[in-house]
């Protein structure tokens, strides 16, 4: 990992030899400009797309791409362009809400584990051990079929698949750094655990942390479009790319526009954040 | 090898104790009442004296821990309950869908491993050539592009437009090659990366540095000594990819209409049907966990340093 | 797809859009009968909401028949008026009193002092229906009415469709023994509430018409008194009769002498060969 040096603090982890590496990574540029595409398509839609995505045109149905209508119309004459630019908003709320849920539970996990060790470490790692007994896939399934269809309950089933994941980060964080003699020392003179955890343990945890977030972000936007496709995620008449690709499928062969657009928005969107995280987490482990 | 596998074996136990657990409790916490969660339809027309007394029939009165042990019991003899839509044992429902998922699973693990060992190997050996940056970049498309899309897109050039393979359903061994080809080809890209990086990874070790320096040609370097040593990783994630493949590959199986336990399961959610949902995610997570023990176990049999690590 | 590639012989209510592709299929033969379903779009005129007659009414402009049973359904419906279609005994042929008009719609809503109106669409799991509901979603936008649409399984429809706060609910029907009594009597008598009665509308003279056409089993007086419903029914608007889906069906050739009326229920395959 990282240096570890006494004091190994924030300062040092941003000017590290990990940033300059990051930057010379090609991927880290196509991926971060992918991201950022998508955040500004999601930000803008409304202006971006030539009309409402609610918008219909019965007279006007099952139109294939045109220059008019670069993306085609679906089945009730609405802009499949405008359609697949507005999903970006939910595709990014959905793939950010449940990353970041599972980060701070998983991480609050994780910390109290490694930090209170016995009974509550003991117990908390069985917990995450037995979700992760499960393929992803299948917990998320779990869930949704507990609770229900819905984009809720999708964004909380990705979330608990999610979290044994930074629980686990963060526990090794801190009981690497319990070995640590200088937080030993630290400890003896009497330094306060909260302060300690934040100098510490906090900036080697940021770089995982950071690399299975934004991997976790595509993986997360994966499978709510995968959950939205079965019909479990967004509810008609709510839609986001999964959504559109389910109903695509009935105009096979012949409207193939209405499968292409939204499954190229979803490939490349998580392709940015795979890139992304690829690069980073290249630029924290020099050997790759 | 004995005492590890025993310890491997024990240490299931736990596991397996919080996955029962869960499934259990997922017909606490579903929203509504248990009893009509498990009758569904047929709940409407009944009164609630009626209900209640059902509920103390089934033994849902008593205490949350007595019911579970009940529940145990009835799992080890072999009882799931009854699927609400069909009234059939959920056993049967399951145990009907459950070969198509088996034939799936290991073609598209075939395909997946022979495809991604060979494509990570291959990376990590050329490591910095255009070969390397090519594997990567297909590696890439492959765990990024959704299942159900590259599904369909087959689906649309090889059975839509040329007509050579057939587009859904199970029949003949042309029924499987399109969604085995779908869904081995996402778990290759996976695998890829995983033999690449653990290849680079015992590529860098210093023994290598040795052998190479001591004058073998490296190709005998890489498959003798580093594969050995990349098998860990390689292993467990073919391991953690077949456990994902039985749980279903339900985004494919739904896309080719294949027969198979993800779809049963996708079909019991939407339908509500509890006990069905329940059951087959808990064959689905037996499954899992009883190939990554066996991985595990195989794999310790054939590398004693894992036992004592 | 199936039909297509050979795996299956005949197939029945058949998609719209993908009629017209088998259509220009020439390895396929199709088909499109009058039958006797109807769809229709029900409004609880007993909730506060839909009370007025002129909200009602505003509703019923909001929609345009004709472009749905021409664009959406393809033409393979007609727009329909009477809650009972052409092919069942006395119905009978009525000029639209609500045609598409938004204008009049919004100007109506304006008169019954309503503004920001929010309603809610049960329907049950069916691709038309639920296509449909989303073109009325649109259409009730235009006007001002904001609709949410719910669709569920059948038995919880159900349900809902029961309880007393229904507010719409859109659904299918045929009427199978093609006789003006089965569905009117089932829709618009006050004792069928809530069961087929959805409407909950209850006028006692309409019921004295309905038993009549049941105690009277003479063609003039039946014709004359399922007139005057249909007449009062589409006018007081407890139901806004969308379209009559024609029965599709799209088989391969190598099935020959089947005979079919008005639904698949009645598909015929007595006289049917299986030619190779």
């Amino acid at each position: 990992m990282a240096e570890r040096r006494p004091a190994a603090g924030w300062r040092r982890a941003w000017s590290s030899p990990a940033m300059r590496r990051f930057r010379r990574h090609p991927g880290a540029w196509i991926g971060s400009a992918i991201v950022l595409a998508l955040v500004l398509v999601a930000a803008f839609a409304p202006l971006l797309a030539d009309r409402p995505p609610t918008q219909q045109d019965l007279r006007a149905r099952l139109r294939p791409p045109s220059t008019e209508q670069p993306f085609g119309t679906d089945e009730f004459g609405r802009s499949v362009l405008s359609r697949v630019l507005h999903g970006a908003r939910l595709s990014l709320l959905t793939g950010l809400l449940p990353v970041a849920t599972a980060l701070v539970v998983g991480s609050t996990l994780g910390l109290l584990a490694g930090f209170f060790r016995g009974r509550l470490d003991a117990v908390l790692m069985r917990a995450m051990d037995v979700l992760l007994a499960f393929p992803s896939l299948l917990l998320a399934l779990a869930v949704v079929g507990t609770l229900g269809p819905g984009i809720v309950n999708a964004v909380i089933a990705i979330a608990i698949v999610d979290v044994p994941q930074y629980a686990r980060l963060v526990r090794s964080v801190v009981l690497g750094a319990r070995e640590e003699e200088y937080v030993q020392a630290a400890r003896a003179l009497g330094a306060r655990d909260g302060r300690l955890m934040w100098r510490h343990v906090a900036p080697n945890a940021v770089g995982p942390i950071v690399v299975q977030a934004t991997l976790g972000i595509g993986f997360a936007i994966l499978a709510i479009a995968g959950l939205s496709f079965l019909g479990l995620g967004v509810q008609p008449p709510v839609s986001d790319w999964g959504e559109m690709l389910a109903r695509g499928r009935r105009y096979l062969p012949d409207a193939t526009w209405l499968m292409i657009f939204p499954g190229l928005a979803v490939s490349l969107t998580v392709l940015g954040f795979n890139l992304l995280g690829d690069a980073l987490r290249d630029a924290l482990d020099p050997r790759a | 090898m004995l005492r590890y596998a025993l310890g491997r074996l024990i240490g299931t136990v736990p596991v397996l104790f919080g996955v029962t657990l869960l499934v259990f409790l997922m017909a606490w916490v579903t929203p509504g009442d248990p009893v009509v969660a498990m009758l569904g339809e047929a709940s409407q027309g009944i009164s609630r004296q009626a209900l209640e007394d059902l509920r103390r029939e089934l033994g849902l009165d008593r205490p949350l821990p007595v019911q579970y042990l009940d529940y145990v019991a009835g799992l080890l003899r072999g009882d799931l309950g009854d699927s609400v839509r069909s009234r059939r044992p959920v056993l049967s429902e399951i145990r009907d869908r459950l070969p198509a998922t088996i034939e799936l699973a290991l073609a598209a693990l075939a395909i997946a491993v022979a495809l991604g060992v060979a494509l990570g190997v291959l990376a990590a050996v050329r490591k910095r050539t255009w070969v390397d940056g090519a594997a990567i970049a297909v590696a890439l498309l492959g765990v990024s592009v959704p299942v159900f899309w590259s599904g369909f897109l087959l689906m649309i050039v090889f059975a839509l437009e040329l007509g050579w393979l057939p587009a859904s359903g199970r029949g003949t061994w042309r029924h499987l090659v399109l969604p085995a080809v779908t869904v081995g080809v996402s778990s290759a890209a996976f695998i890829a990366r995983i033999t690449r990086g653990a290849v680079l990874e015992a590529l860098a070790q210093d023994y290598v540095r040795t052998a190479r320096a001591k004058g073998l040609a490296p190709r005998r370097v890489v498959l003798r000594h580093a594969l050995r040593n990349a098998l860990l990783p390689i292993v467990t994630v073919v391991g953690l990819q077949l456990g994902g493949l039985l749980g279903g590959a339900v985004l494919t199986e739904t896309v080719f209409a294949w027969p198979g336990v993800g779809r049963l399961l996708v079909d019991a959610i939407v339908a509500r049907d509890l006990p069905l949902v329940q059951g087959s995610v808990l064959v689905v997570s037996l499954l899992f966990i009883l190939v990554n023990l066996t991985v595990d176990l195989s794999y310790a049999a054939i590398n004693p340093k894992v036992r004592y690590g | 797809m199936e039909l297509r590639s050979g795996g299956v012989d005949m197939i029945f209510n058949v998609p719209p859009d993908n009629f017209l592709t088998l259509q220009a299929d020439p390895a396929i033969t199709t088909g499109a009968i009058d039958g006797w379903s109807s769809t229709h779009l029900i409004l609880n005129v007993a909730n506060p909401k839909l009370a007025d007659l002129r909200v009602r009414q505003a509703l019923a402009h909001a929609i345009d028949k004709a472009l749905i049973a021409e664009e959406m359904l393809r033409g393979l419906a007609k727009p329909g008026v009477a809650p009972i279609p052409p092919t069942v005994r006395y119905a009978v042929s009525l000029e639209e009193p609500y045609p598409y008009d938004a204008a009049a719609a919004r100007a109506l809503l304006a008169e019954a002092g309503v503004a920001d109106l929010q309603l809610r669409l049960d329907l049950y799991q069916n691709p038309d229906l639920e296509a449909v509901a989303q073109v009325l979603q649109f259409a009730f936008d235009e006007i001002g009415v904001e609709l949410e649409i719910r669709v569920q399984d059948f038995s919880a429809y159900t349900q809902a469709v029961q309880s007393d706060d229904m507010e719409l609910a859109m659904t299918g029907w045929g009427t199978v023994t093609l006789d003006a009594d089965y569905t009117l009597y089932a829709f618009f008598h006050s004792g069928e509430i809530p069961g087929n009665n959805r409407s909950r509308w209850a006028d006692p003279e309409i019921d004295a018409l309905l038993q009549r056409g049941r105690d009277v089993p003479e063609d003039g007086v039946r014709a004359e008194v399922y007139a005057q419903v249909q007449a009062a029914a589409v006018a007081a608007v407890p139901m806004v009769t969308l379209y009559y889906p024609r029965f599709t069906y799209a088989k391969r050739p190598t099935v020959q002498g089947e005979s079919i009326a008005f639904s698949w229920i009645l598909l015929d395959l007595r006289g049917a060969t299986l030619a190779d």
